[in-house]
């Protein structure tokens, strides 16, 4: 639980996801409904599902709504209309979507709405490996029958996603950690300054007084909630403004923004989704990048906006959080290289100017892979220009020289692998180039690189502090 | 609200605690490898499929062979049978003469001059469709006749290849069985 959730939980997630083939707008929709970050009312979701269940099962038993819910087919909202006007009662539906009267108010659910609650139903049914599959049919199959006890299924889907939540992602310490950074930044900002704002020191000065408390986090889990504060500050204005209209709860249309907040803010990772991604992606055939490559690739690219915006904490999260998973590691396989007492000293810690040398280099195989891309895009189209022939014939040339696998591969069959990745080659060359250009400039009066020996030093006592038992430790960091 | 000078309520640490589990979830799970197949869409299908449409070789084997798939396919298969049992109290020899599935009764009679015939006793159950049966490897569905005073009746006759399975897998203990 590295960041306060389990693997379990994204794995069901993307199978969802995978599955129903969802955009990325939903996909993160549907991971705000699992975790609840839902505004005004986190139980939304599972009320409309539950509505929709029994506007669309009158007729029938729970199989057939099963059946709707697992048909890969029905996931557009224009075929979820289609299929659906045909079967339910009339009354139950109009050209928007289901209707349903439930005492005094009537529900309704449009077929857009519908794509999503689907897919939050599927989820329902087939978390934790199904398990609970069954009592989730039998509710549904409740619910049909008369007195059609909506209420009843909307307690029992909220109960049971909770008991999924207390599982999977606790949020209580993840909570707790961002409490402690309000309270954090607040009391060392002093009066004067905002209490939202912050530097790469202070991300420094907070994951130490984590230690110091008796905590253990990740030094690259704290900047994971950093990124996340600073794009919500970023989304909302200050902090301190939500506080206070919250607890007001004066302001107009404030659950909606919020609402908008947490929309924006989950699907706020676009860059490094789709660059972590497509690079996740590249073939192992031509060998375009190595795994190595790629690992170091996306430790940077992961850390967005910070690559841009803070490459001191990028530098510092690269060379000695590297160190802390290998101590978190050693610990939790309870063996394995290095012993704690020595890895503690961080000799072994890539200093900022490696860091920086190994993006650079990565820069320059980038540039190569690109340039052989674009010469490749070109194909045997425009041989009759003798300045495109010989740009090709040098790429051609190049392409002799690079000793990886699958670069002596025919050139049609070359030309088609890169094909495919040549955008993804160039937006990860660009976020690249702006980690490196950001980390040659100076920050707080100094060279980010020459911070090295005092940063060590710093992170060797913190380390130390934290990891005092040795190789004794249990392992429960977070 | 208690909360001193300049610290936020609650409700922000908490807005921000489930905006942060959410952008970091929907991030891994985009970028986790490829889900497990066959999928549920596809394994759903298979559960419903009615009795004698085309096998799926490839399914069948997932289910077999894979441990997870295999548990998939049963859950599902679980939550629509009217009655469902893994395994039978055996007798000493191991073979079985009558056993319960859920609230119906399963029982063998065996004749010297005919065919053994398969007798489900309904026990009030008002319809059933479908039996799948499986052991091992072998795994038999088949679409279940109208029932005649609260039990339907099956030939166990061997010149019939699927009755013949069916005789051999009734009788083993450790079959498992759906009525739908």
């Amino acid at each position: 639980m590295a960041n306060g959730y389990d693997e379990r939980c994204a794995a069901d997630l993307a199978n969802v996801v995978e599955g129903r083939q969802l955009s990325r707008e939903n996909a993160c929709w549907l991971a705000r409904a699992v975790i609840g970050a839902i505004r005004p009312n986190r139980d939304k979701p599972f009320w409309d599902i539950a509505h929709a269940v029994v506007a669309i099962g009158a007729k029938g038993r729970a199989q057939a709504v099963l059946d709707i819910v697992l048909d890969p087919r029905l996931v557009a909202p224009e075929a979820i209309a289609r299929h659906l006007s045909s079967i339910v009662p009339p009354g139950r539906c109009d050209e928007h979507g289901l209707l349903l009267q439930a005492g005094d108010t009537l529900w309704k659910g449009s077929w857009t709405g519908l794509t999503r609650l689907l897919a939050l139903a599927e989820f329902i049914l087939t978390m934790e490996d199904l398990a609970a599959f069954r009592e989730v049919s039998g509710w549904l199959d409740e619910a049909l029958a008369p007195p059609h006890d909506v209420d009843l299924l909307v307690t029992r889907l909220v109960r049971r996603i909770n008991l999924y939540r207390q599982a999977h992602v606790p949020l209580a310490p993840i909570e707790k950690r961002f409490r402690a950074i309000l309270v954090f930044l607040s009391e060392s900002r002093g009066r004067d300054v905002r209490g939202d704002t912050f530097d790469d020191d202070d991300i420094l000065a907070f994951w130490r007084a984590e230690i110091a408390a008796g905590e253990r986090p990740q030094f690259r889990t704290v900047v994971d909630h950093f990124i996340t504060f600073e794009k919500a500050t970023q989304i909302l204005g200050s902090l301190r403004s939500i506080a206070e209209a919250m607890s007001l709860e004066a302001i107009e249309d404030w659950a909606e923004r919020l609402e908008a907040m947490l929309g924006d803010l989950t699907t706020s990772d676009d860059a490094a989704v789709t660059l972590a991604e497509s690079l996740a992606a590249m073939p192992e055939s031509p060998k375009i990048l190595t795994g190595a490559e790629r690992d170091d690739l996306i430790d940077v690219i992961s850390l967005d906006p910070f690559h841009r915006t803070r490459p001191l904490t990028v530098l510092r999260t690269v060379s000695f959080g590297r160190v802390q998973s290998g101590i978190a590691n050693r610990l939790r396989r309870r063996g394995g290289g290095a012993p704690v007492s020595e890895r503690v000293r961080c000799a072994d810690a890539k200093s900022y100017a490696d860091v920086v040398a190994r993006a650079e280099a990565l820069k320059t195989h980038l540039g190569r892979m690109i340039r052989i891309a674009a010469t490749l895009r070109l194909g045997d189209k425009s041989f009759d220009d003798p300045a495109v022939a010989k740009l090709l014939a040098a790429a051609q040339a190049d392409i002799g020289r690079i000793r990886r696998a699958g670069f002596d591969d025919p050139i049609e069959k070359l030309a088609a692998a890169f094909a495919k990745v040549d955008e993804a080659l160039i937006s990860v060359s660009d976020e690249i180039e702006n980690f490196t250009s950001a980390a040659a400039k100076p920050v707080k009066g100094r060279l980010p690189a020459d911070r090295f020996p005092e940063d060590r030093a710093f992170f060797s006592a913190a380390f130390t502090d934290a990891y005092r038992h040795g190789d004794a430790d249990d392992d429960e960091a977070g | 609200m208690t909360t001193k000078q300049g610290e936020p309520g609650p409700e922000v640490a908490q807005l921000l605690a489930e905006a942060h589990a959410a952008r970091l979830i929907a991030r891994e799970a985009l970028l986790a490898p490829n889900a497990a197949s066959p999928g549920v869409h596809e394994l759903w299908a298979y559960v419903r499929r009615a009795p004698g449409a085309p096998i799926s070789l490839g399914i069948e084997r997932a289910i077999r062979t894979d441990a997870a798939t295999g548990a998939r396919y049963r859950a599902m298969l679980a939550a629509i049978a009217v009655a469902h049992a893994p395994f039978a109290i055996a007798a000493a020899d191991g073979q079985i003469a009558r056993r319960r599935v859920g609230p119906c009764t399963i029982e063998i009679l065996d004749a010297a001059d005919a065919p053994s015939l398969l007798v489900i006793h309904l026990n009030g159950i008002d319809r059933l469709s479908t039996m799948e049966i499986a052991c091992g490897e072998e795994r038999l569905r088949l679409a279940l006749p109208a029932p005649t005073a609260g039990a339907i009746v099956l030939s166990l006759d061997p010149a019939n290849a699927e009755a013949a399975t069916l005789d051999r897998l009734a009788r083993d203990a450790a079959s498992e069985i759906f009525l739908l």
